[in-house]
């Protein structure tokens, strides 16, 4: 048993160590190692193996490693297993006349084996390894047409901002081994109550939200469509960014032990849902719809796990990663056969593609919740929880359900509706369009899959709706789907709201591009100001030494004292001159003009020269040892 | 016994990081090196750590040694040949003789080639000699002595009073033309003073280290007035006088610190000397994530310098053909004409 | 007489400072490495004699001197093939000319 619970994850990797060996079918291979992995998985059926050993020890430290199938994450594995193999057939049709294709299914490998592993395992230690893995492996395949500089920008920007958020992810987990000297989950979760939970809680939330796209480090998952859409379709809609779901539901007992950041959760992804939602009505790509869709649909599995739902999010990251899938499988259909994502030049193409039209349908019709499509069972366990906070919760919740209608089928009937101008494709081949198909028609089924979350997950179940909660449900989701299609069909591909979501888009990418931008120009402003600060420095080493030249040559040059002094120097000389205004604010003239002067004479210290450089280097350390020496 | 051993150990390596710091060659530097080195690995032995002792030869000399060797294929003026023609301390005229300078006015032949036994049979060739023969034992004396000597067409009688030095460091000969240098040596001095200091009563085992460092016979001919042009070619920064402070300083205080502090406790017992066998049961236990972690580093290491010198895609890069030596079209060997 | 481990350290101590002026004063890298060795190796040498007189059981000294030489080795390793590329684009190798440092 352990040993099929190890093929699961090894599975993909070794096919991928083969793919980047041999070179030869590629594409197949990958569907081979992704099967095998399936395989495995079944024959586990419905036992919990588990499988776990040290890793190494370090003093008082014991880093483990290891694997387990327990209920969250069996439904995670299944879905992305499962996801993996369909996409993977899809892949080969996509991929077929590119280059490098070895090159693509082997990364292509390397990223379902390591989300399996990330999914599957039990230990901090190897979680983050396979968390960087995954990050390592996105950026891989987002860059992958490198030679356009488009793309080469959106994979380094995945990666940086991701990072980002894995920097919370390193900081908590080392915390967390830190305090409970192993690095396994179980263990940790045992002793939450007497861990400081809120600064563990927000750790890992800083973690969760670089994956999953949430505000503020949204813009890279809309850029990351640069990629070929299988990539978009498994890592940047079902898979990569549900690791920040997987891993808040993994950690919900951490999180239940702290409230504050369960708020703060809640606000993160109902502010992200809403803003995201808006953008997506006004976007002209395609795949960039669809992107911003996955944002939403996350920040609302974020909104409800935070207002105390872990069940309803878990039910809604399966039912989304359905369809969400599917979503991107027809749009890439699309792309193949009409060469364009432009919602305004395409248009009527569901007499030249049906197949790809009612994979669409289907999938989009279950996006907006309609009965008795799938997602209509997880957005009313949604539904319920929001409801259970409040009226006015439910109440935002309808407006996210609208404007999820109103997105989608903005979308879908822009692309496949007879219009005005139609544009030309053909039908894609078989390996392209039965994967989507077969995916669409789980969505459909996706309900039932509430049923079988029951069994396995060890959260408790949503509140069930009344009766008026569920029809104003069902009219907001009809509402929002007429709305966007009448839309589309009679303006073409214009916003469907009007134009000021797009603004809120722009505003959106610019507040968190123009956070980083003002600590630029903060940082730039501050180093103006430090010729000043450091020869205020100088001029207190001056007058405290009282030396020689070169003592106070030498002495001036320690940036750090001379900061410390100066910081001190300068909030002293602003709280004078706002206090005073004609006696002190001379001599502050004076003594601005001094530091001026001063600072102009100390820049020549900095002249670059390595030797003063590794000079002043020893010279600071003899000095710091005689005084450590003689500070008895 | 201990006592022979200790001294010669430690005076090959102190006088194998002062040759290395101070002579004008920078191959020569390598081999005071490579001495230096060897004293270390020796001194290391005397302290009953003859793996560390062996891992320093194979890996400082085997290794690092040869890497910078080869670096030093990269620059300019390896053999000091440029260095050698220009004005320098007493100390490091010492450490750099042999060293033949490149003149422009030869017919072009001699670009500076370590010149091992030139006998130019002038009349300084019998002084250099007589020098050498009493130089055995002692350094500064003469450093000054041949200082005095090249630099003074006009002053010949002085050569030879600065002979008997044996022993008597205070008695410094400052008849030493070049102003710019007491500075130097006054700080070289002193820097000699210390280990002069610290192996004090050593001086009569000081046997024959030195004429192996030296090369007997040597042509300095017009060397005083050899200055490199406008060119500023020296070995070392401006920041030479500080620097020479700094390191005194530094040692002073160091030594100062060890003979202020009260003693440590010796421990005289037994223990044990098999130390590949410690070494390996701590590294694998207790020393299990450094060991872990530096080989890591050195797999980091190995790729990053590999990857550093490639030949790069810079446009302003030459690139492969830069280092590629063989040509486009060969010629057969039968119809090579050379 | 056996030697004390004054001796040995000061020795140590000499070495320090030579390899101290040679980091500053040296003008091409290739010699502000050679200073940098010797650093490491006075280091070397104290610890040894550290270990050697006050704790000989645990090996634990001479552990903590091949981790430096080892270190000390790749650092050198990696500086150098820095430097040659620096030598490759500049076709220099004396630190004055590298001055991007310059503020």
């Amino acid at each position: 048993m352990t040993a099929l619970l190890l093929a699961v994850p090894l599975a993909p990797l070794v096919a991928s160590l083969l793919i980047a060996l041999w070179g030869k079918h590629s594409g197949w291979l990958n569907v081979l190692g992704v099967g095998l992995s399936l395989l495995a998985l079944l024959l586990i059926g419905s036992a919990s193996p588990a499988l776990s050993g040290p890793w190494f020890k370090s003093g008082a430290f014991q880093l483990t490693a290891g694997l387990a199938l327990d209920g969250l994450s069996k439904v995670l594995v299944y879905l992305v297993a499962g996801m993996g193999l369909l996409i993977s057939v899809y892949a080969v049709g996509y991929m077929r006349g590119e280059k490098s294709q070895p090159k693509f299914f082997a990364t292509f490998s390397f990223f379902i084996g390591a989300m399996l592993t990330l999914v599957l395992s039990d230990s901090f230690a190897l979680l983050f390894a396979a968390w960087e893995g995954v990050g390592l492996a996105s950026y891989l395949l987002i860059g992958f047409h490198y030679t356009e500089a488009k793309a080469r920008q959106a994979a380094l920007r995945a990666f940086l901002m991701t990072r980002v958020g894995d920097v919370g992810l390193l900081l908590g987990w080392l915390l967390a081994l830190n305090l409970t000297r192993t690095s396994d989950i179980a263990t940790f979760l045992t002793q939450v109550n007497t861990l400081p939970a809120t600064l563990l809680a927000a750790l890992f939330l800083i973690g969760a939200v670089g994956k999953s796209a949430q505000l503020p480090l949204t813009a890279w998952l809309p850029d990351a469509m640069a990629g070929p859409t299988p990539v978009s379709a498994l890592l940047h809609s079902a898979t990569m960014v549900a690791a920040g779901v997987y891993l808040l539901l993994r950690l919900s007992p951490l999180f239940a032990a702290a409230p504050a950041v369960l708020l703060a959760v809640a606000i993160v992804g109902g502010l992200t849902a809403l803003f995201s939602a808006f953008v997506a009505t006004a976007q002209t790509d395609l795949k960039r719809v669809l992107a911003w869709s996955t944002v939403s649909q996350l920040g609302e599995m974020f909104f409800v796990y935070g207002l105390g739902g872990p069940f309803a999010a878990a039910f809604h990251l399966g039912v989304h990663a359905l369809f969400k899938s599917t979503l991107f499988l027809s749009a890439g259909a699309v792309q193949h056969a009409a060469d364009t994502l432009d919602m305004r030049r395409l248009g009527g193409l569901w007499r030249m593609m049906p197949l790809s039209a009612l994979t669409f349908a289907l999938a989009g019709l279950t996006l907006a919740g309609l009965p008795p499509f799938g997602a209509f069972w997880s957005e009313e366990a949604m539904l319920g929880t929001a409801v259970q906070n409040g009226w006015l919760v439910g109440a935002f919740m309808l407006l996210l359900i609208f404007l999820a209608g109103v997105y989608i089928s903005r979308a879908g009937v822009a692309t496949f509706w007879p219009r005005g101008e139609n544009a030309q494709a053909h039908e894609v081949g078989t390996l392209m369009a039965w994967p989507g198909l077969i995916l669409a028609v789980a969505a459909l089924f996706g309900g039932l899959l509430g049923e079988a979350l029951r069994g396995l997950l060890p959260f408790t179940l949503s509140p069930e709706v009344t009766l008026s909660w569920r029809i104003s449900a069902i009219s907001a989701s009809a509402l929002g789907l007429a709305w966007g299609g009448v839309r589309a069909v009679r303006l073409g591909a214009s916003p469907a709201l009007g134009d000021w979501p797009r603004a809120l888009g722009t505003v959106l990418e610019g507040l968190t591009l123009g956070t980083a931008r003002g600590t630029w120009a903060l940082s730039l402003g501050l180093q103006w100001v430090e010729g000043g600060l450091n020869s205020g420095a100088r001029f207190t080493a001056h007058g405290a030494m009282g030396g020689s030249r070169g003592v106070q040559r030498a002495e001036s040059g320690f940036d750090t004292s001379g900061r410390v002094v100066a910081d001190f120097a300068l909030s002293g000389a602003n709280l004078t001159a706002r206090a005073e205004k004609s006696g002190f604010a001379e001599g502050a003239n004076k003594l601005a003009n001094g530091l001026g002067t001063l600072g102009e004479q100390l820049r020549g210290l900095e002249t670059g020269k390595i030797y003063l450089y590794t000079l002043i280097l020893f010279g600071w350390v003899l000095i710091m040892a005689l005084a450590a020496v003689l500070w008895r | 016994m201990q006592w022979l051993a200790f001294g010669l150990f430690t005076l090959l390596t102190v006088l194998g990081a002062l040759g290395m710091s101070t002579t004008m060659s920078m191959f020569r530097s390598g081999i005071f090196l490579m001495a230096s080195f060897i004293g270390v690995a020796g001194l290391f032995i005397l302290l009953s750590a003859d793996l560390i002792g062996l891992l320093q030869i194979m890996m400082y000399i085997g290794g690092m040694l040869v890497m910078i060797l080869f670096m030093l294929l990269f620059s300019m003026d390896p053999g000091g040949a440029m260095m050698a023609g220009m004005k320098m301390s007493s100390i490091e005229r010492l450490f750099s003789r042999g060293l033949k300078p490149q003149r422009e006015d030869e017919d072009g032949g001699h670009s500076g080639q370590n010149e091992m036994n030139e006998e130019g049979d002038s009349d300084e060739q019998k002084l250099h000699d007589h020098a050498t023969v009493q130089h055995s034992g002692m350094k500064m004396g003469g450093g000054h002595d041949h200082h005095a000597m090249q630099n003074s067409d006009d002053r010949s009688g002085q050569s030879e009073q600065d002979q008997p030095h044996h022993g008597d460091m205070a008695g410094m000969n400052m008849g030493d033309a070049n102003e710019a240098h007491n500075r130097h040596d006054h700080a070289a001095m002193n820097h000699a003073n210390t280990d002069h200091g610290a192996d004090g009563q050593k001086n009569q085992e000081q046997s024959g280290e030195h004429d192996q460092m030296h090369h007997s016979g040597m042509d300095h001919g017009d060397m005083d007035d050899m200055e490199m042009g406008g060119m500023d070619m020296s070995m070392v920064t401006p920041a030479r006088p500080w620097a020479a402070y700094l390191g005194l300083a530094v040692s002073v205080v160091l030594v100062g610190l060890l003979l202020w502090r009260p003693a440590w406790p010796i421990y005289n017992g037994p223990f044990s000397t098999d130390a590949p066998r410690e070494i390996g049961t701590l590294l694998m236990g207790k020393y299990m994530m450094a060991f872990e972690g530096a080989g890591m580093l050195i797999l980091l290491g190995i790729f990053g310098a590999v990857m550093l010198q490639r030949p790069g895609s810079h446009p302003s890069d030459q690139g492969r053909k830069a280092y590629v030596t063989s040509e486009e079209n060969p010629v057969r060997i039968s119809e090579d004409e050379s | 007489m056996t030697i004390p481990l004054s001796a040995y350290l000061i020795v140590a101590a000499v070495l320090f400072g030579i390899g101290i002026y040679t980091v500053v004063a040296q003008r091409s890298a290739v010699m502000v490495l050679m200073g940098v060795e010797v650093l490491l190796n006075a280091i070397g040498l104290n610890l040894i004699a550290f270990w050697r007189y006050v704790h000989p059981q645990d090996y634990s000294g001479q552990i903590f001197t091949i981790l430096i030489v080892t270190v000390g080795a790749i650092e050198m390793a990696v500086g150098l093939a820095i430097m040659m590329l620096l030598y490759r684009n500049r076709q220099t190798q004396q630190v004055d000319d590298y001055q991007e440092l310059k503020g």
